[in-house]
Protein backbone atom coordinates (compact mmCIF):
# COMPACT_ATOMS: atom_id res chain seq x y z
CA UNK A 1 0.00 0.00 0.00
CA UNK A 2 1.27 4.00 -0.97
CA UNK A 3 2.23 6.12 1.87
CA UNK A 4 -0.62 8.40 0.46
CA UNK A 5 -3.20 5.43 1.05
CA UNK A 6 -1.61 4.90 4.76
CA UNK A 7 -2.47 8.48 5.28
CA UNK A 8 -5.76 8.65 3.74
CA UNK A 9 -6.80 5.75 5.39
CA UNK A 10 -5.90 7.16 8.81
CA UNK A 11 -7.53 10.07 8.04
CA UNK A 12 -10.60 8.55 7.39
CA UNK A 13 -10.44 6.65 10.72
CA UNK A 14 -9.72 9.64 12.69
CA UNK A 15 -12.47 11.49 10.92
CA UNK A 16 -15.19 8.35 11.94
CA UNK A 17 -13.77 8.46 15.34
CA UNK A 18 -13.83 12.26 16.11
CA UNK A 19 -17.01 12.89 13.79
CA UNK A 20 -19.14 10.26 15.03
CA UNK A 21 -22.70 10.48 15.28
CA UNK A 22 -24.27 11.78 19.11
CA UNK A 23 -27.12 11.54 21.20
CA UNK A 24 -29.45 15.40 20.85
CA UNK A 25 -29.92 16.62 24.24
CA UNK A 26 -33.05 16.02 26.58
CA UNK A 27 -34.01 19.41 25.99
CA UNK A 28 -33.93 19.60 22.23
CA UNK A 29 -37.75 18.88 21.85
CA UNK A 30 -38.52 21.28 24.26
CA UNK A 31 -36.74 23.81 22.28
CA UNK A 32 -37.84 22.91 18.84
CA UNK A 33 -41.68 23.01 20.53
CA UNK A 34 -40.92 25.77 22.63
CA UNK A 35 -41.22 29.70 21.60
CA UNK A 36 -39.19 30.70 18.79
CA UNK A 37 -36.26 32.74 19.43
CA UNK A 38 -34.17 33.77 17.39
CA UNK A 39 -31.13 35.94 17.48
CA UNK A 40 -31.64 39.65 16.55
CA UNK A 41 -30.41 40.06 12.74
CA UNK A 42 -28.57 42.77 11.98
CA UNK A 43 -29.69 44.91 8.99
CA UNK A 44 -27.11 43.85 6.30
CA UNK A 45 -24.14 46.05 5.64
CA UNK A 46 -25.96 47.22 2.00
CA UNK A 47 -28.87 48.63 3.86
CA UNK A 48 -27.39 51.05 5.92
CA UNK A 49 -25.09 52.09 2.13
CA UNK A 50 -28.96 52.14 0.24
CA UNK A 51 -30.52 54.58 3.04
CA UNK A 52 -27.32 56.90 3.69
CA UNK A 53 -27.74 57.20 -0.40
CA UNK A 54 -31.42 57.44 -0.58
CA UNK A 55 -31.17 60.53 2.07
CA UNK A 56 -28.61 62.05 0.07
CA UNK A 57 -30.91 61.83 -2.91
CA UNK A 58 -33.28 63.32 -0.95
CA UNK A 59 -31.87 66.53 0.88
CA UNK A 60 -29.77 67.34 -3.06
CA UNK A 61 -33.52 66.65 -4.62
CA UNK A 62 -34.87 69.01 -1.99
CA UNK A 63 -31.92 71.44 -2.23
CA UNK A 64 -32.53 71.56 -5.97
CA UNK A 65 -36.40 72.38 -6.14
CA UNK A 66 -35.97 74.70 -3.77
CA UNK A 67 -33.12 77.01 -5.73
CA UNK A 68 -35.76 76.12 -8.64
CA UNK A 69 -38.89 77.42 -6.47
CA UNK A 70 -36.22 80.10 -5.25
CA UNK A 71 -36.63 83.27 -7.44
CA UNK A 72 -33.80 84.46 -8.96
CA UNK A 73 -31.72 87.73 -7.53
CA UNK A 74 -31.99 91.04 -9.36
CA UNK A 75 -30.69 92.02 -11.91
CA UNK A 76 -28.77 94.78 -9.93
CA UNK A 77 -27.43 91.99 -7.22
CA UNK A 78 -26.57 89.59 -10.24
CA UNK A 79 -24.61 92.68 -11.97
CA UNK A 80 -22.76 93.52 -8.55
CA UNK A 81 -21.78 89.98 -7.81
CA UNK A 82 -20.65 89.82 -11.44
CA UNK A 83 -17.54 92.00 -10.47
CA UNK A 84 -16.66 89.20 -8.45
CA UNK A 85 -16.69 86.33 -10.72
CA UNK A 86 -14.15 84.09 -12.01
CA UNK A 87 -13.22 83.91 -15.31
CA UNK A 88 -13.29 80.24 -15.17
CA UNK A 89 -16.92 79.70 -14.15
CA UNK A 90 -17.64 82.12 -17.76
CA UNK A 91 -18.60 79.37 -20.91
CA UNK A 92 -17.65 81.77 -23.32
CA UNK A 93 -13.87 83.44 -22.30
CA UNK A 94 -12.56 86.02 -25.37
CA UNK A 95 -11.53 89.36 -25.67
CA UNK A 96 -13.21 89.07 -29.20
CA UNK A 97 -16.69 91.87 -28.79
CA UNK A 98 -17.79 90.30 -32.35
CA UNK A 99 -17.68 86.43 -30.89
CA UNK A 100 -18.93 87.53 -27.68
CA UNK A 101 -21.71 89.45 -29.56
CA UNK A 102 -22.70 86.36 -31.80
CA UNK A 103 -22.54 84.02 -29.26
CA UNK A 104 -25.23 85.88 -26.88
CA UNK A 105 -27.25 86.38 -29.73
CA UNK A 106 -27.03 82.56 -30.64
CA UNK A 107 -27.68 81.58 -26.76
CA UNK A 108 -30.01 83.98 -25.62
CA UNK A 109 -31.69 85.84 -28.97
CA UNK A 110 -30.38 88.97 -27.18
CA UNK A 111 -28.69 91.61 -29.89
CA UNK A 112 -26.03 93.60 -28.05
CA UNK A 113 -25.06 96.51 -29.82
CA UNK A 114 -21.30 95.91 -28.99
CA UNK A 115 -19.43 97.87 -31.28
CA UNK A 116 -16.13 95.42 -33.09
CA UNK A 117 -13.30 97.54 -31.59
CA UNK A 118 -13.16 99.34 -28.15
CA UNK A 119 -10.60 101.56 -26.25
CA UNK A 120 -7.46 100.39 -25.38
CA UNK A 121 -8.29 100.79 -21.73
CA UNK A 122 -10.78 97.96 -21.87
CA UNK A 123 -10.41 94.38 -21.70
CA UNK A 124 -13.42 91.85 -21.86
CA UNK A 125 -13.31 88.73 -20.30
CA UNK A 126 -15.99 86.41 -21.27
CA UNK A 127 -19.69 86.29 -21.31
CA UNK A 128 -22.57 83.89 -19.92
CA UNK A 129 -26.27 84.11 -19.92
CA UNK A 130 -27.67 84.27 -16.08
CA UNK A 131 -31.47 84.30 -14.75
CA UNK A 132 -32.26 87.57 -12.83
CA UNK A 133 -35.29 89.71 -11.84
CA UNK A 134 -35.75 92.30 -14.45
CA UNK A 135 -38.45 94.77 -13.41
CA UNK A 136 -39.55 92.57 -11.20
CA UNK A 137 -39.73 89.48 -13.89
CA UNK A 138 -37.41 86.95 -14.46
CA UNK A 139 -35.52 86.92 -17.07
CA UNK A 140 -32.31 85.37 -19.36
CA UNK A 141 -29.97 87.66 -19.07
CA UNK A 142 -26.99 87.95 -20.84
CA UNK A 143 -23.85 89.03 -18.73
CA UNK A 144 -20.67 90.26 -20.24
CA UNK A 145 -17.63 90.70 -18.00
CA UNK A 146 -14.66 93.01 -18.49
CA UNK A 147 -11.86 95.27 -17.06
CA UNK A 148 -11.38 98.68 -17.37
CA UNK A 149 -8.32 99.38 -16.27
CA UNK A 150 -7.56 97.51 -12.81
CA UNK A 151 -11.17 97.87 -12.37
CA UNK A 152 -13.59 94.90 -13.03
CA UNK A 153 -17.15 95.90 -14.48
CA UNK A 154 -19.96 94.03 -15.52
CA UNK A 155 -22.72 94.81 -18.62
CA UNK A 156 -25.78 92.68 -18.05
CA UNK A 157 -28.52 93.05 -20.83
CA UNK A 158 -31.98 91.45 -21.13
CA UNK A 159 -35.15 91.80 -23.10
CA UNK A 160 -37.67 94.91 -21.77
CA UNK A 161 -39.84 92.63 -20.26
CA UNK A 162 -43.13 95.28 -20.62
CA UNK A 163 -41.70 94.74 -24.29
CA UNK A 164 -42.97 99.10 -24.95
CA UNK A 165 -39.70 100.67 -24.80
CA UNK A 166 -38.55 102.09 -27.67
CA UNK A 167 -36.45 104.80 -26.66
CA UNK A 168 -33.71 105.39 -29.11
CA UNK A 169 -31.46 106.43 -26.41
CA UNK A 170 -30.81 105.84 -23.12
CA UNK A 171 -33.75 105.58 -20.45
CA UNK A 172 -31.70 105.80 -17.42
CA UNK A 173 -34.21 104.01 -14.85
CA UNK A 174 -32.05 104.14 -11.36
CA UNK A 175 -28.36 104.96 -10.57
CA UNK A 176 -27.06 104.45 -7.08
CA UNK A 177 -24.58 102.53 -5.31
CA UNK A 178 -25.36 99.20 -4.73
CA UNK A 179 -23.41 97.07 -2.31
CA UNK A 180 -20.31 98.87 -2.53
CA UNK A 181 -20.08 99.20 -6.68
CA UNK A 182 -22.03 101.91 -8.91
CA UNK A 183 -24.77 100.35 -10.68
CA UNK A 184 -26.99 102.04 -13.23
CA UNK A 185 -30.06 100.61 -15.56
CA UNK A 186 -31.72 102.23 -18.60
CA UNK A 187 -33.54 100.73 -21.15
CA UNK A 188 -33.21 100.99 -24.78
CA UNK A 189 -34.63 99.65 -28.15
CA UNK A 190 -36.72 97.29 -26.19
CA UNK A 191 -34.06 95.66 -24.12
CA UNK A 192 -32.99 96.32 -20.48
CA UNK A 193 -29.54 97.25 -19.78
CA UNK A 194 -27.72 97.25 -16.15
CA UNK A 195 -24.20 98.11 -15.62
CA UNK A 196 -21.95 97.74 -12.53
CA UNK A 197 -18.60 99.16 -12.11
CA UNK A 198 -16.71 98.13 -9.15
CA UNK A 199 -14.48 101.47 -8.84
CA UNK A 200 -15.33 104.17 -6.62
CA UNK A 201 -14.05 106.95 -8.73
CA UNK A 202 -15.68 108.15 -12.31
CA UNK A 203 -18.47 105.76 -12.95
CA UNK A 204 -18.77 106.61 -16.79
CA UNK A 205 -15.19 105.03 -17.57
CA UNK A 206 -16.78 101.95 -17.05
CA UNK A 207 -19.19 103.16 -20.66
CA UNK A 208 -15.82 102.35 -23.09
CA UNK A 209 -16.77 99.27 -23.47
CA UNK A 210 -19.65 100.66 -25.94
CA UNK A 211 -18.93 104.60 -26.06
CA UNK A 212 -14.66 104.50 -27.04
CA UNK A 213 -15.73 106.49 -30.09
CA UNK A 214 -18.80 108.38 -29.07
CA UNK A 215 -19.60 110.85 -26.02
CA UNK A 216 -20.59 108.24 -23.18
CA UNK A 217 -24.35 108.82 -21.65
CA UNK A 218 -25.03 111.07 -18.36
CA UNK A 219 -25.36 108.51 -16.01
CA UNK B 1 -40.13 5.16 -1.21
CA UNK B 2 -40.65 5.80 2.35
CA UNK B 3 -39.66 2.65 3.64
CA UNK B 4 -37.03 3.73 6.03
CA UNK B 5 -39.67 5.75 8.08
CA UNK B 6 -42.96 4.26 9.15
CA UNK B 7 -45.70 5.52 5.95
CA UNK B 8 -48.26 6.20 9.06
CA UNK B 9 -46.02 8.04 11.04
CA UNK B 10 -45.67 10.61 8.16
CA UNK B 11 -49.29 10.43 7.08
CA UNK B 12 -49.98 11.28 10.68
CA UNK B 13 -47.59 14.13 10.43
CA UNK B 14 -49.56 15.25 7.27
CA UNK B 15 -52.69 15.40 9.34
CA UNK B 16 -51.20 17.78 11.98
CA UNK B 17 -50.74 15.06 14.61
CA UNK B 18 -48.34 16.11 17.56
CA UNK B 19 -47.66 12.50 18.36
CA UNK B 20 -46.47 11.72 14.90
CA UNK B 21 -44.40 14.44 15.04
CA UNK B 22 -43.30 13.33 18.08
CA UNK B 23 -42.64 10.51 16.98
CA UNK B 24 -40.75 11.24 13.49
CA UNK B 25 -38.63 13.50 15.90
CA UNK B 26 -37.58 10.72 18.19
CA UNK B 27 -36.30 8.47 15.01
CA UNK B 28 -34.42 11.23 13.59
CA UNK B 29 -33.39 14.01 16.42
CA UNK B 30 -29.51 12.41 16.51
CA UNK B 31 -28.71 12.53 13.08
CA UNK B 32 -30.20 15.86 12.65
CA UNK B 33 -28.23 16.98 16.02
CA UNK B 34 -25.11 15.14 15.11
CA UNK B 35 -24.69 16.74 11.36
CA UNK B 36 -25.33 20.01 12.81
CA UNK B 37 -23.30 19.46 15.75
CA UNK B 38 -20.60 18.57 13.59
CA UNK B 39 -21.14 21.38 11.27
CA UNK B 40 -20.96 24.29 13.45
CA UNK B 41 -18.88 22.53 16.06
CA UNK B 42 -20.95 24.34 18.65
CA UNK B 43 -23.66 23.19 21.03
CA UNK B 44 -25.56 26.12 20.73
CA UNK B 45 -25.48 26.66 17.44
CA UNK B 46 -26.64 22.98 16.82
CA UNK B 47 -29.36 23.34 19.00
CA UNK B 48 -30.78 25.98 16.72
CA UNK B 49 -29.79 24.37 13.34
CA UNK B 50 -32.09 21.54 14.78
CA UNK B 51 -34.90 23.20 15.74
CA UNK B 52 -34.86 25.29 12.48
CA UNK B 53 -34.68 21.90 10.73
CA UNK B 54 -37.46 20.17 12.87
CA UNK B 55 -39.60 23.74 11.94
CA UNK B 56 -39.10 23.20 8.25
CA UNK B 57 -39.73 19.87 8.58
CA UNK B 58 -43.30 20.69 10.24
CA UNK B 59 -44.06 23.41 8.19
CA UNK B 60 -42.80 21.19 4.70
CA UNK B 61 -44.30 17.52 5.30
CA UNK B 62 -47.09 18.23 3.55
CA UNK B 63 -45.59 18.47 0.37
CA UNK B 64 -43.46 15.60 0.98
CA UNK B 65 -44.96 12.94 -1.37
CA UNK B 66 -42.38 9.99 -1.36
CA UNK B 67 -40.65 10.54 -4.69
CA UNK B 68 -37.39 9.77 -2.71
CA UNK B 69 -36.68 8.25 0.39
CA UNK B 70 -37.29 10.41 3.40
CA UNK B 71 -34.22 10.14 4.87
CA UNK B 72 -32.79 11.87 1.50
CA UNK B 73 -35.61 14.41 1.87
CA UNK B 74 -34.47 15.03 5.69
CA UNK B 75 -31.05 15.23 4.79
CA UNK B 76 -31.78 18.23 2.39
CA UNK B 77 -33.45 20.20 5.26
CA UNK B 78 -30.41 19.99 7.48
CA UNK B 79 -27.89 21.00 5.09
CA UNK B 80 -30.27 23.92 3.94
CA UNK B 81 -30.57 24.69 7.63
CA UNK B 82 -26.65 24.44 8.06
CA UNK B 83 -26.08 26.55 5.14
CA UNK B 84 -28.82 29.02 6.19
CA UNK B 85 -26.91 29.23 9.70
CA UNK B 86 -23.39 29.50 8.32
CA UNK B 87 -24.56 32.59 6.27
CA UNK B 88 -25.97 34.13 9.52
CA UNK B 89 -22.06 33.63 11.03
CA UNK B 90 -20.45 34.50 7.49
CA UNK B 91 -16.59 34.40 7.95
CA UNK B 92 -14.27 34.75 5.68
CA UNK B 93 -11.57 32.90 7.32
CA UNK B 94 -11.71 29.67 5.97
CA UNK B 95 -11.05 30.62 2.61
CA UNK B 96 -7.97 32.55 3.50
CA UNK B 97 -6.62 29.71 5.92
CA UNK B 98 -7.32 27.06 2.84
CA UNK B 99 -5.25 29.04 0.66
CA UNK B 100 -2.20 29.28 3.36
CA UNK B 101 -2.66 25.79 3.65
CA UNK B 102 -2.39 24.62 0.47
CA UNK B 103 1.13 25.67 0.72
CA UNK B 104 1.91 23.64 4.40
CA UNK B 105 3.78 19.53 3.21
CA UNK B 106 2.03 16.75 4.99
CA UNK B 107 4.03 15.22 7.65
CA UNK B 108 3.30 11.06 6.62
CA UNK B 109 3.35 9.70 10.12
CA UNK B 110 1.80 12.70 12.00
CA UNK B 111 -1.46 11.00 11.12
CA UNK B 112 -0.77 8.34 13.70
CA UNK B 113 -1.48 11.02 16.63
CA UNK B 114 -4.73 11.51 15.54
CA UNK B 115 -5.84 8.50 17.13
CA UNK B 116 -5.48 9.85 20.56
CA UNK B 117 -8.57 11.41 22.64
CA UNK B 118 -7.08 14.42 23.46
CA UNK B 119 -6.96 15.22 19.31
CA UNK B 120 -10.70 14.63 19.24
CA UNK B 121 -11.40 18.72 19.91
CA UNK B 122 -8.54 20.09 17.67
CA UNK B 123 -10.29 17.70 14.98
CA UNK B 124 -13.51 19.46 14.92
CA UNK B 125 -11.88 22.55 14.98
CA UNK B 126 -10.06 21.71 12.65
CA UNK B 127 -13.16 20.15 10.63
CA UNK B 128 -15.34 23.39 11.35
CA UNK B 129 -12.67 25.70 9.95
CA UNK B 130 -13.21 24.30 6.25
CA UNK B 131 -15.23 25.91 3.90
CA UNK B 132 -19.00 25.56 4.70
CA UNK B 133 -19.07 22.76 0.93
CA UNK B 134 -16.01 21.04 2.07
CA UNK B 135 -17.19 20.76 5.50
CA UNK B 136 -21.09 19.53 4.80
CA UNK B 137 -19.54 16.52 2.50
CA UNK B 138 -16.94 15.68 5.51
CA UNK B 139 -19.86 15.57 8.14
CA UNK B 140 -22.59 13.78 5.81
CA UNK B 141 -19.26 11.34 5.10
CA UNK B 142 -17.91 10.41 8.58
CA UNK B 143 -21.13 11.65 10.61
CA UNK B 144 -23.71 9.71 8.69
CA UNK B 145 -21.84 7.04 6.72
CA UNK B 146 -23.03 8.64 3.50
CA UNK B 147 -22.33 7.17 0.11
CA UNK B 148 -20.97 9.78 -2.58
CA UNK B 149 -24.66 9.17 -4.34
CA UNK B 150 -26.76 9.99 -1.08
CA UNK B 151 -24.54 13.24 -0.40
CA UNK B 152 -24.41 14.36 -3.93
CA UNK B 153 -28.59 13.45 -3.42
CA UNK B 154 -28.56 15.87 -0.08
CA UNK B 155 -26.36 18.51 -1.55
CA UNK B 156 -28.47 18.65 -4.72
CA UNK B 157 -25.29 18.49 -6.85
CA UNK B 158 -23.10 15.40 -9.13
CA UNK B 159 -21.49 12.96 -7.43
CA UNK B 160 -18.27 14.28 -9.66
CA UNK B 161 -18.79 17.64 -7.27
CA UNK B 162 -18.98 15.63 -4.00
CA UNK B 163 -15.81 13.64 -4.75
CA UNK B 164 -14.27 16.60 -5.46
CA UNK B 165 -15.15 18.28 -2.54
CA UNK B 166 -13.87 15.15 -0.24
CA UNK B 167 -10.32 14.73 -1.96
CA UNK B 168 -10.24 18.69 -1.55
CA UNK B 169 -11.43 18.46 2.16
CA UNK B 170 -9.13 15.57 2.29
CA UNK B 171 -6.11 17.10 1.53
CA UNK B 172 -6.81 20.53 3.59
CA UNK B 173 -7.30 18.55 6.60
CA UNK B 174 -4.07 16.55 5.84
CA UNK B 175 -1.90 19.57 5.87
CA UNK B 176 -3.49 21.35 8.88
CA UNK B 177 -3.77 17.71 10.98
CA UNK B 178 -0.22 16.88 10.25
CA UNK B 179 1.12 20.67 11.52
CA UNK B 180 -0.76 19.54 14.49
CA UNK B 181 0.17 17.13 15.50
CA UNK B 182 3.78 18.07 15.21
CA UNK B 183 3.59 21.10 17.42
CA UNK B 184 2.09 18.54 19.54
CA UNK B 185 5.09 16.62 19.19
CA UNK B 186 7.27 19.13 19.48
CA UNK B 187 5.96 20.20 22.71
CA UNK B 188 6.31 16.82 24.44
Amino acid sequence: MKQEDLNNHGLERALEKHLASVSAPDNLWNYVRGPLVRPERKAPVWMGWAAAVASLAVIAGGWVMWQIAQPPQSVEAVAVNALGTNTSELPLHTTDATAIRKWIKAESGIDVPLPPKHDSLVQIIGARIVPAQVEGASARVAEISYQVGDYRAALLIAKDPSGKTVYPKHEVRSSDPFQQARVSSWSMRGQSYTLAWSAPGEFRVACLLCHSTTPPPSI
Amino acid sequence: MVADTDQDVIEGCQRGEEAAFRELFESHKDKVYSIALRFSGDPVAAMDIAQDTFLKLMDRIGQFRGDSSFDSWLYRLVVNSCMDHRRRQRRVFPVIEEFFDSFRSPDPTALDHLMRDEMQQQVQEVVAKLAPEHRIVIVLRYTEGLSYEEIADALNCSRGTVASRLNRAHKILERRLSSLAQGTRKTK
